[in-house]
């Protein structure tokens, strides 16, 4: 069309300006809205019902459509549209950072708005620098490595051809233990194998070297954060967090709805096999559940059934070996339930693998000399395990386990399902325990929410069950203990291809495809563990897959899915119950010690990663009375110096940590309960360190973390520790606590409601006490921390508790630091378990109070063991205090009501008294004022005044009130002017025309009227008119004011003429009115509209002479000081006056430089005034310059003379700047120059006006004989 | 930023007579005949003229000025006959007058019609409710009557108006009688 460079101008379709685009592009379909035209929708141009219904519905529909439409159409950006859980804060922008299925629509979003998007720095595919891709050295490195390899081997191959011998691949070994043992195997198996994962395929195998993977490890590598590959964690990939934010959202699933499961196939099985006599005796020697109440040998109840195999037991297992057996590890034991004809039995030992080769050392030791032998194997990688809590597992569960096949009535699987509406394990029997063999949950998908009958049958079956648990007696031996069922089970699960095909093809559409004979049958067995309050179920190693992922898929009844957990997630939960964690919590076995050693590093890491700024520097840490550096260790819970310390001997190189940990034991919570409710102990378990388990709740303020330590109250710093004590809210407490009880009789007696309610509004009402309450951290006065000699213990687990809404921790505190001496032991009393808690780090200690936990699991109170000082709350009656404000509020109200009335009464009552008063007055003058006249002449004695109204008598000056004046004294008579006052207002609410007939106080009620003030003059508006309008205006309001009403002004004259009819008006200003101000430098009255202009004009602080002015200040300081001596030299050069300039030749400040132009006028201006006489100027003044007052006032004088007038003026104080002006120059003249022909007495006067307001005696002497 | 405020006029166009798009039948409702589509000549543009035309009869240019800021027909269904209009908020009285004042389809059909403005609303979306809710209605009226049920609303109406007859007939009765006895006493 033509060519890019011509310079015509283009159409404007054609380049549209890019600036202009919009930035959100409407959609303009979303605003048409389609209709059908008439010849449509009537085809055949008749009427009739039907289209006319149709076309009707087409709207509906058409305009339904326009509506969501529209709403589709609102701009939402992709980022919006992020789940909650995934959403981030810093580049929640980025397209690359949004969700997968987000990540188009953001490109595109990102495109359109032009935003630039930045790559980050590091990844694949982009890069630093010259390297640009991080991995691809490594990359090119390992294909390096592989064709050497391949090379070498090649060579190899042709060299073994060489010599003969073939030789296989080259396979990965694996290292673990067995591996080791393998030659061991083919001789004579001594001690039984620890077991061997099974191979990887090969593709996964490299990275399975020196771990294991879980069995749904590639499922949680999507979701969740994992080990590190190079640090696994007990030799395993341990998912340790979800990668979405969990925190609060496993709080809420593991308590109050919704389930979190873990995959705990970590957890190690050892399998017993063997007379069951033999396996007791195991047990035995290892202790098993020495510390809790229960004993597991009784033969009777749960002990009976746990050893049936219907219940299973939770407890520690301890070391065979030592006076006081050291704690292993808590353990789950199951048994295999009897078998007819077999007298073998088998137990199952549960236990964390950071026990377990502990444990497998010693239970192999032990198997061995049992009589008849006990068969221990490695059930490691066979069986894996899903634990899953929270209030919907119960119901998860039922739907995903479905039982393979249904057998009679009392049978586990039967009763099953019915279990659905459990949503507290507590309720089951402790320990219960279920074992049949489920149908492959992958067949049943997607999982159905499972059926939770309501009616009351089915609850009244369920109570039964759970109270009866006929399942302890129909239990039958679970498949589980059977190598070969478990074996069968994992082989004959079927692909997943099988599946899908089979429920393509086999049963309806949305039906779960039938079972086949062939289907597998995973042998399973489920527990719930009381002190976890969670579910258990063993599967196969590798049938836990297909039921992980049928858990995640299942419709929680109570909305969205169950979640999964890491590790963090497990410690997070048993720390909202306050429930010490094995490991982690128990620093005293062997496995928590190492996990402390292994934070201890994982710490320090962290510590020296920081830049030197950014952490903490432990050594300066300063806590006071001359104590410095952190004790310790700042990044361990430092037991070693508790038992460097304690026993001087113990030898302690630092490194030799072993030594430490035998020198540690857990002691169970149990025994230290006992202890410190005051069994005596012997006072050889002070002479090692002693570890138990409390909880820790903060008193005031502080959340403790790990590490943090734990002292006692300062044991010989009484001052200190009284320091200490008085932090403590006890005091407040029980001061309450006493109120109430004297509270308590008092509501026995039935008092008047009224009373009572009294009561408890000043209660309510009353100030809170200004207490002057314990000093805050940071101030001065706030205790210091205790030495470290009473260092107790250390915090391991702590945080904010989402469960009790306030910061509480799980410490290890040591025995003999709590019990000192142990001869007189009778137990802690309250004030030893207050404690002080400080971070590490820091200086601030806080104040704690610790507890052991409770003796049962099942008892969910944590408040519970903390005795009963708690104030209870006071408890209000339902509606109380809705009743008690209403009643406040209405006595107020009524008050204030009252006291208005009052008040308005009392004035009122004053105002017709004085009335009374005045009138009867003003008849006795009145009286005596006519007789006095006509007597004068007459010459008699003066009478008495007195007057009689009918309110009032007048007698001699004292009036008497005859009668209540309110009654008497119908109007108000002011006091002052004589004058009825008007009662009502004369416009706006309230309005009552008065009488015009008379004449009215000028005191107006006020007016209340919109638009109006309080005279009744309308607001003024008309500021913005010019001054004509202005003027127009005023001369309309004066010709009506002639007609009708007159101005307050002019009352005087009103007065006179009144003539009969007095006319009323409304008071006040008019509404033009504009506030007038006094010039303080010239004393003219300007409106202060122009005021600010006047002043900068008459201060001579603007305009261009201004600066000239300024300057002649600053020179003129120096200069001529030849004029009076006090004279300010500004007031000389100011901006002069007109006229006053050129009274003499002075042409220095004629220099000074006016204007020429104004040079001239003002030279004229002065040869008038020159020659002006006295009169001449007085006129002058009048019309411009005095004010309207002394106008008058000179007005009423009139004006005899010249001088008198002048002098009058000059008299006055308000004397005008211009006659000073003159007056000085006169006086300077009268000085230098001959005097003029001007007469000498006026020549004097003028110089008293000069002087200013203290007129000098001689001057006033010589003027008034002059005046008069 | 102050955006531009609007009001939008629901309006329906009722036919006393009859449609000239369509040939009634005789066994038509009649409140299907009041409700008759409207000929498709009458388009959204020539809608939006007749408006203007009318306000600047009404009100003078200084009414088109005002009123013809954001005049627009943002929905025109001929065969329900049925508009959304939009207006300036300030002036939308104005427009309402304009089209309670037309009596006619615009001008090649000349038939009598009333434009009944049955809502003001501050947004499209109420308006287009008001229009779903009414044709709803309607909808369910022309059913009743298809199955030969009586026009309920009608019905009323008409029995609402015999009522007023009634008493109104009483009423003046009454005042006749008073007037009777106010002679009565007067002579």
């Amino acid at each position: 069309m033509s060519d890019p460079n011509s310079k015509k101008r283009k159409g404007p379709g054609e380049a549209p300006n890019p600036a202009k685009r919009p930035r959100f592009p409407q959609r303009a379909q979303a605003y048409q809205i389609s209709t059908t035209p008439t010849t449509t929708a009537y085809p055949d141009g008749e009427i009739n019902v039907k289209s006319f219904l149709n076309s009707h519905q087409n709207e509906i529909k058409s305009l339904e459509n326009a509506m969501r439409a529209a709403k589709k159409g609102l701009s939402r950006r992709a980022f919006q549209d992020v789940p909650r859980e995934l959403r981030r804060r810093t580049a929640s922008h980025n397209p690359r950072r949004v969700p997968n299925r987000l990540r188009a629509r953001a490109h595109h979003e990102a495109k359109e708005d032009n935003t630039p998007i930045s790559r980050g720095t590091s990844g694949s595919g982009i890069g630093k620098e010259k390297k640009k891709w991080l991995r691809k050295e490594g990359i090119e490195k390992s294909r390096k490595g592989w064709e050497d390899r391949k090379r070498r081997r090649e060579e190899k191959k042709r060299d073994d051809k060489d010599t003969g011998e073939a030789m296989e691949g080259v396979e990965v070994e694996k290292d673990t233990p067995a591996t080791t043992k393998q030659p061991a195997k083919k001789a004579k198996r001594k001690f039984a194998l620890l077991a061997t994962p099974e191979t990887p395929p090969s593709r996964f195998r490299r990275r399975q070297r020196d771990k294991t993977w879980l069995p749904t490890h590639i499922w949680h590598t999507k979701r969740a954060r994992m080990t590190l590959p190079t640090e696994p964690l007990w030799r395993f990939a341990i998912p340790l967090a979800p990668a979405v934010k969990a925190y609060r959202l496993t709080h809420r699933a593991a308590t109050m709805r919704g389930a979190v499961a873990w995959d705990m196939s970590y957890v190690s099985t050892i399998s017993l096999e063997g007379v069951e006599t033999s396996i007791v005796r195991l047990l035995k020697a290892l202790h098993f559940s020495q510390e809790t109440e229960d004993d597991p040998w009784q033969e009777r109840g749960k002990a009976k059934k746990w050893k049936k195999g219907t219940r299973m037991w939770e407890g520690w297992l301890y070391e065979r070996e030592g006076k006081e057996p050291k704690g292993v590890a808590p353990v789950t034991v199951i048994w295999s339930v009897t078998e007819e004809g077999s007298t073998k039995r088998k137990a199952f030992i549960r236990i964390h693998p950071c026990a377990f080769l502990q444990l497998w050392n010693e239970v192999i030791r032990i198997a061995k000399v049992q009589k008849p032998a006990v068969t221990v194997e490695d059930l490691r990688f066979e069986i894996g395990s899903i634990e899953i809590m929270g209030p919907g597992a119960a119901e998860t569960l039922c739907s995903i386990l479905h039982p393979s096949s249904a057998s009679e009535s009392s049978s586990p699987q039967a009763l099953w399902p019915s279990l659905a509406s459990v949503t507290d394990p507590g309720v089951l029997p402790p320990g219960a325990l279920l074992a049949f063999p489920i149908s492959d949950p992958r067949l049943r998908d997607p999982p159905r929410a499972s059926q939770i009958a309501q009616d009351a049958e089915s609850q009244v079956s369920f109570m039964e069950t759970i109270a009866m648990w006929p399942i302890d007696g129909s239990q039958p031996a679970s498949a589980i203990f059977d190598r070969n069922a478990r074996l069968a089970a994992a082989r004959s699960l079927p692909s997943q291809k099988s599946i899908n095909r089979r429920k393509s093809t086999e049963g309806d559409f949305g039906e779960y495809p039938p079972s086949q004979q062939t289907d597998p049958q995973i042998p399973m067995l489920l527990y719930v563990s009381q002190k976890s309050k969670s579910w258990t179920i063993l599967l196969p190693w590798k049938c836990v897959m297909p039921v992980w992922r049928g858990i995640m898929r299942y419709p929680l009844s109570t909305g969205g899915n169950p979640r999964f957990g890491g590790l963090k997630e497990r410690r997070q939960v048993y720390f909202e119950r306050s429930v010490p964690s094995f490991p982690f919590d128990y620093p005293g076995c062997e496995a928590g010690w190492g996990w402390e050693l292994q934070e201890r590093a994982v710490r320090e890491h962290e510590w020296t990663k920081r830049p030197k700024g950014k952490r903490i520097e432990w050594s300066t840490i300063d806590l006071d009375s001359g104590r410095k550096g952190e004790l310790g260790d700042p990044w361990a819970c430092d037991w070693e110096r508790l038992v460097q310390k304690e026993g001087g001997d113990v030898s302690m190189n630092g490194t030799e940590d072993r030594t430490t940990q035998s020198s540690l034991r857990q002691w169970p919570s149990r025994d230290a309960r006992e202890v410190l409710a005051g069994r005596p102990i012997s006072p050889e378990y002070l002479s090692i360190l002693h570890l138990f388990t409390v909880k820790i709740s903060m008193v005031q303020r502080g959340t403790p973390t790990t590490c943090a330590r734990i002292y006692r109250l300062p044991t010989n710093n009484t001052e200190l520790r009284s320091k200490w004590l008085s932090l403590l809210p006890s005091a407040n407490s029980s001061s309450r606590k006493m109120a109430e009880r004297k509270t308590q009789p008092t509501s026995d007696q039935p008092l008047p409601e009224q009373i009572q309610r009294r009561d408890l509004a000043r209660s309510l009402l009353e100030p809170p006490l200004v207490r002057n309450g314990p000093p805050k951290a940071g101030e001065e006065d706030y205790p210091v921390v205790p030495d470290e000699e009473e260092l107790i213990g250390f915090v391991t687990t702590g945080n904010y508790n989402l469960a009790e809404g306030m910061p509480t921790a799980v410490a290890n505190l040591v025995l003999h630091r709590v019990i000192e001496k142990s001869d007189d032991w009778k137990g802690l009393d309250k004030e030893r378990r207050v404690c002080i808690v400080r971070e590490a780090g820091r200086t601030i200690g806080r104040l704690a109070t610790w507890e052991t936990p409770p003796a049962t699991m099942s008892e969910d109170n944590p408040a519970d063991s903390a005795g009963g000082d708690a104030p209870e709350a006071i408890a209000l009656a339902q509606g109380a205090l809705e009743e008690l404000t209403r009643d406040i509020l209405e006595s107020c109200i009524q008050n204030i009501i009252h006291s208005t009335a009052i008040s308005c009464h009392r004035t009122e009552k004053q105002l017709r008294m004085q009335s009374a008063a005045t009138s009867a007055e003003s008849l006795a003058l009145a009286n005596l004022e006519l007789p006095s006249q006509k007597n004068s002449q007459s010459n008699t004695q003066p009478s008495l005044p007195k007057a009689e109204t009918d309110a009032a008598l007048y007698e001699n000056g004292r009036v008497f009130l005859k009668g209540n004046p309110l009654k008497t004294t119908p109007e108000i008579i002011c006091p002052h002017c004589k004058l009825p006052r008007l009662m009502h207002p004369m416009m706006g609410k309230g309005m009552q025309q008065p009488d015009l007939t008379r004449e009215y106080c000028m005191l107006y009620p006020w007016v209340q009227r919109p638009g109006h003030d309080v005279y009744g003059n309308p607001f003024p508006t008309d500021m913005t008119k010019t001054k004509k309008e202005r003027e127009l205006l005023k001369q309309q309001q004066k010709a009506a004011d002639n007609q009708s009403v007159g101005t307050p002004g002019s009352q005087d004259t009103d007065m006179n003429a009144g003539d009969g009819t007095h006319k009323l008006n409304t008071g006040g200003k008019p509404a033009s009115y504009i506030p007038w101000h006094t010039c303080p430098k010239c004393k003219r009255s300007l409106l202060i509209t122009r005021f600010a202009h006047h002043l900068d004009k008459c201060l001579g602080i603007s305009g261009r002479q201004s600066s000239r002015n300024a300057m002649a200040k600053i020179s003129g300081v120096n200069g001529n000081s030849s004029g009076v001596g006090n004279t300010p030299i500004g007031s000389r050069l100011g901006t002069p006056a007109p006229g006053s300039q050129g009274d003499g030749p002075i042409p220095k400040s004629k220099a000074k430089g006016i204007s020429p132009v104004k040079n001239l006028r003002d030279n004229a201006d002065d040869d008038e005034g020159e020659n002006d006489t006295p009169e001449k100027k007085k006129k002058k003044t009048k019309s411009s310059y005095v004010k309207k007052a002394d106008r008058e006032k000179m007005a009423k004088e009139g004006t005899p003379s010249g001088t008198l007038k002048v002098k009058l003026k000059t008299g006055n104080p308000n004397s005008e700047r211009r006659d000073s002006n003159m007056s000085e120059k006169r006086d300077r003249e009268s000085e230098s120059i001959d005097p003029e022909g001007a007469p000498k007495a006026k020549k004097i006067k003028l110089s008293i006006g000069k002087a200013g307001s203290p007129p000098a005696p001689t001057p006033t002497t010589q003027g008034s004989p002059g005046a008069s | 930023m102050v955006r531009v405020k609007n009001r939008y006029l629901v309006v329906n166009i009722l036919y006393p007579t009859s449609s000239p798009a369509i040939k009634s039948g005789d066994g038509v409702p009649e409140m299907v005949q009041f409700y008759a589509p409207t000929p498709d000549s009458v388009h959204a543009g020539q809608l939006v003229r007749v408006i203007r035309d009318g306000i600047g009869e009404l009100f003078g240019d200084y009414g088109i000025g005002m009123a013809n800021r954001t005049l627009k027909i943002t929905y025109w269904s001929p065969s329900t006959s049925t508009a959304i209009i939009r207006c300036p908020r300030e002036h939308y009285e104005m427009v309402w007058a304009t089209l309670t004042l037309m009596t006619k389809l615009p001008h090649p059909n000349n038939t009598p019609i009333v434009i009944k403005v049955v809502r003001v609303s501050g947004t499209i979306r109420k308006a287009e409710e008001e229009v779903i809710r009414r044709a709803k209605g309607i909808v369910k009226r022309a059913k009743e009557l298809e199955a030969g049920k009586k026009d309920v609303m009608v019905e009323s109406v008409v029995q609402a108006v015999d009522k007023r007859g009634e008493e109104a007939r009483e009423d003046v009765l009454a005042d006749v009688d008073m007037d009777d006895v106010d002679e009565s006493e007067s002579d």
